[in-house]
């Protein structure tokens, strides 16, 4: 896909990526990062080592609610019609 | 007459280190000795910043189009920078003119900028997504920084 982009004059970070047909799955990275981040700030210096388990049940967390509140919304609006 | 009634002092607050953070993302906590905190950290938001840059291209950093959102975006220096660098350097790719509408006319050299694509849509959205939300995740990591004891 590299080569593509560049023979169409592709100029990596000036210009943009064509990923529009795959948006939803960009926000797997962007929770894990949220979630990386927010335990790294948040868990004592002893406990360090218990980062990534931590970190993926938050995301986890995140990702489940989300599902959660798009399934809601999904019904309300798509099913009962508000 | 000093007594141990008296309250312990406010916590130290580290500004240096919160300029560090913001200057570089983890550099602070290095900085305070919480060197693979501070490498956990740098290396998180440092790559959600550079995929959102490298997904919505530099057009991403533009403080006249979404100033909201370059109010989280700023929140990481390296933003601020390239967004002064793509006002300076850059200029957009101008839209294609017809044939029939060039000919006859004289044309008019280019700028001398480094021209670029600006992104818009979905991947435009995505790329201000991850580079505002590097910019909040950065801002958590300074004030953690600002009252974070330093590692003994």
């Amino acid at each position: 896909m590299t080569s593509f982009l560049l023979a169409l004059g592709y100029t990596p970070l000036l210009d943009p990526i064509p990923i529009d047909r795959y948006w939803l799955w960009f926000i797997i990275p962007l929770i894990l990062a949220v979630s990386i981040t927010y335990k790294a700030t948040k868990i004592p210096d002893k406990q360090l080592h218990k980062l990534p388990k931590q970190a993926m049940a938050l995301a986890c967390q995140i990702l489940g609610f989300m599902a959660l509140a798009s399934a809601i919304l999904l019904g309300l609006t798509e099913i009962i019609g508000l | 007459m000093a007594t141990s009634d008296q309250p312990a002092s406010s916590t130290p607050w580290h500004p240096s280190a919160a300029v560090a953070s913001w200057l570089i993302p983890g550099a602070g906590h290095i900085l305070l000795g919480h060197r693979k905190r501070g490498m956990i950290i740098g290396l998180t938001i440092g790559l959600l910043w550079l995929s959102g840059w490298a997904i919505g291209g530099v057009s991403i950093f533009n403080y006249n189009q979404h100033r909201a959102w370059f109010g989280g975006q700023m929140l990481t220096a390296p933003s601020v920078a390239v967004a002064v660098a793509r006002d300076h350097l850059l200029t957009e790719a101008p839209p294609e003119r017809p044939a029939a509408i060039s000919e006859g006319f004289s044309f008019q050299p280019p700028k001398p900028k480094i021209q670029y694509e600006p992104s818009f849509g979905r991947v435009n959205e995505i790329g201000i997504l991850y580079t505002a939300l590097a910019g909040l995740l950065n801002l958590l990591a300074i004030i953690d920084v600002l009252y974070k004891e330093p590692s003994a």
